[in-house]
């Protein structure tokens, strides 16, 4: 408990150092973020109208503060860029809300799409003698990991849009008209994400079970009588998933990353691209936030590793 | 000719393989600095979409241009690019390292939080945020990579003094009065070459496809700078009627980074026995 709640506090502490990071790092940028939102359009009037109803006339704490306590409230700020209708700048929440969906579902797939192939090609890796077909699966994942994931996209958009036509490249299927459509789309880059991974945790379980299967436990298994195959999943697979988890939750970080350049591939309208295109015209509100959520999803995947951690193995000391 | 043979010998299978890719690979990038087959921005419209042919190696794009000068182009810019990186991101693992790991204290701890709160997050994100706040081109696609890479250089290279600082032969030196500075950088430094050498290959992989990466989102090399990940996205609109397009960008990223990690498993490989 006095684990967790140590935990709990380094977790607190480290989203209160990112924002603070996030937030104070676009205050140094050069370029006032009213001049270039009135454009031509400035007059010293609205100039100073706009900078008051923004906050952008007080100190840079002050407005952290008056920021994050927002945040927390709920309240993401105003985007620069996107406006609502002539006279309203678009809510940072809204501009995420629908996005969310599309990167998460896509993470969600991909994830699923990894521990469904990883685990049992790793395991097979590991069990397997013939000589040519280990050779095989080493280079293959090998080469799968070189791979860059756009150019994975790239190819998959060739070989199932245009060769196969088994999806048509670039026609995204909105989540609210056509769900399982939409997941039928979100299949393909789902798929360029995954592979990559699957590669790493194959050849990262493989390594993991052979040291398991030199093992005195395992030994005993076979004196009793246990056969080759119940061995395997029964006794070793246990003991080499440990590292594995830590493994798959440093993947999600990086799924949530690798995201970011699969949905440019595939043109999703996700939290990704959205991230870009307001790099691109420097929509800091937007960046910020998004910032602010990707960490925090990074954060608290470690965050639930450490702990499932310690739930799974009893054995490692809480110090 | 025997000693070439002995040597050849001597080395595995994959740093043979990895050495004669990236070898490949470096010799190109070096020649286009001086010579490619066909200007890259020379356009002919008589010459658009050609396949690839004997005439132009890896066809022709939307603008006639040839894509082989164009990927040699490419080459050269991604690996200057990637030099630079790992030359800024290794040379501040050596210094802050070395420094870190032989002294420990308070500095080191706190110098060890800073790398594992970075360390923890995915490169691209890192990168992005650092892009956002300096803007997009070749300097800052390598300042902010070189920074996001410093991190695990550093980590490699302390753990490395740590492990040697104790040694004897260190104690030896400390006691007949040899200087700090020598210390570290002429009695231990080389001895932690093999494992610098690997992760040295492994962060040429990592900037290689952060760049491209970069590149093909369009916040890293501009035009009219040539780079692999432009044309990559370039191409990705001419997919149904000049898959080669794609094919020949794409499939070269895989060549050098798939070389350089055969490389880095040759050398690790070579350091164990």
């Amino acid at each position: 408990m006095k684990y967790l709640a140590k935990k709990i506090m380094t977790l607190i502490m480290t989203l209160f150092l990112v924002s603070v990071l996030a937030f104070f790092a676009f205050q140094i940028i050069p370029g006032d973020a009213v001049l270039s939102i009135l454009g031509t359009e400035g007059t010293p009037e609205r100039e100073a109208a706009l900078r008051e109803e923004l906050g952008l006339n007080k100190p840079p704490i002050v407005r952290y503060f008056t920021w994050a306590g927002n945040v927390l409230k709920g309240d993401f700020g105003r985007s620069y860029r996107y406006s609502k209708n002539m006279n309203q700048m678009m809510p940072v929440a809204e501009l995420i809300g629908d996005k969310l969906p599309v990167t998460l579902t896509l993470a969600v797939l991909s994830m699923m799409i990894i521990i469904v192939v990883a685990i049992p090609l790793g395991v097979f890796w590991a069990r397997c003698k013939n000589r040519v077909l280990d050779v095989t699966i080493n280079m293959g994942t090998q080469t799968a990991m070189a791979i860059p994931s756009f150019f994975l996209g790239v190819l998959i958009t060739y070989l199932f849009g245009i060769a196969l036509k088994w999806f048509s490249p670039g026609k995204y299927v909105s989540y609210q008209k056509d769900f399982w459509g939409f997941v039928r789309y979100l299949l393909f880059p789902a798929i360029s994400v995954a592979i990559p991974k699957i590669a790493m945790t194959a050849r990262f379980l493989r390594n993991s079970m052979l040291t398991e299967m030199h093992s005195d436990y395992v030994r005993t298994a076979y004196s009793k009588g246990a056969s080759e195959r119940r061995v395997a999943y029964g006794h070793a697979l246990r003991n080499a998933m440990m590292p594995v988890v830590t493994f798959l939750g440093m993947i999600i970080a990086e799924i949530v990353a690798g995201s970011i350049v699969v949905e440019q591939v595939f043109s999703l309208p996700g939290i990704g691209k959205l991230l870009i295109s307001s790099i691109s015209t420097r929509d800091f509100p937007v960046v910020e936030i998004l910032i602010l959520y990707i960490t925090f999803v990074v954060i608290f995947v470690y965050f639930l590793v450490d702990i499932l951690y310690r739930v799974i193995d009893p054995r490692i000391s809480t110090k | 000719m025997k000693m070439i043979k002995e040597w050849f010998q001597k080395q595995n299978k994959y740093f043979l393989v990895g050495l004669a890719m990236t070898g490949l690979v470096l010799v190109l990038a070096v020649l286009s600095f001086f010579w490619t087959p066909y200007s890259t921005t020379s356009m002919s419209t008589s010459e658009r979409f050609h396949a690839p042919s004997w005439k132009h190696l890896f066809g022709t794009d939307n603008f006639g241009r040839d894509i082989f000068s164009r990927v040699m182009q490419g080459i050269g810019t991604t690996i200057l690019i990637s030099s630079l990186i790992v030359l800024i991101s290794s040379g501040a693992g050596v210094l802050v390292g070395a420094v870190t790991g032989y002294f420990g204290g308070i500095v080191d701890e706190i110098v060890m939080r800073i790398t594992d709160a970075v360390n923890g997050f995915p490169s691209i994100l890192l990168a992005l945020v650092v892009i956002s706040i300096m803007g997009s081109g070749k300097q800052n696609v390598i300042l902010s990579l070189g920074i996001v890479f410093s991190p695990s250089f550093i980590r490699i290279v302390r753990s490395e003094f740590i492990r040697l600082r104790d040694a004897d032969y260190i104690m030896r030196a400390r006691l007949m009065g040899v200087r700090k500075l020598r210390i570290l950088f002429v009695h231990i430094l080389p001895n932690i070459f093999s494992v610098f050498w690997v992760s040295v290959t492994i962060g040429f992989n990592n900037a290689i496809l952060a760049e491209s990466g970069m590149s093909y989102l369009g916040i890293g090399v501009q035009p009219p700078d040539a780079s692999l990940g432009k044309m990559l996205s370039d191409a990705q609109g001419y997919l149904g009627r000049a898959p080669w397009y794609a094919l020949a960008p794409g499939l070269t990223i895989v060549w050098i980074v798939l070389g350089f990690s055969l490389l880095s498993e040759g050398i690790r490989r070579k350091g164990e026995k």
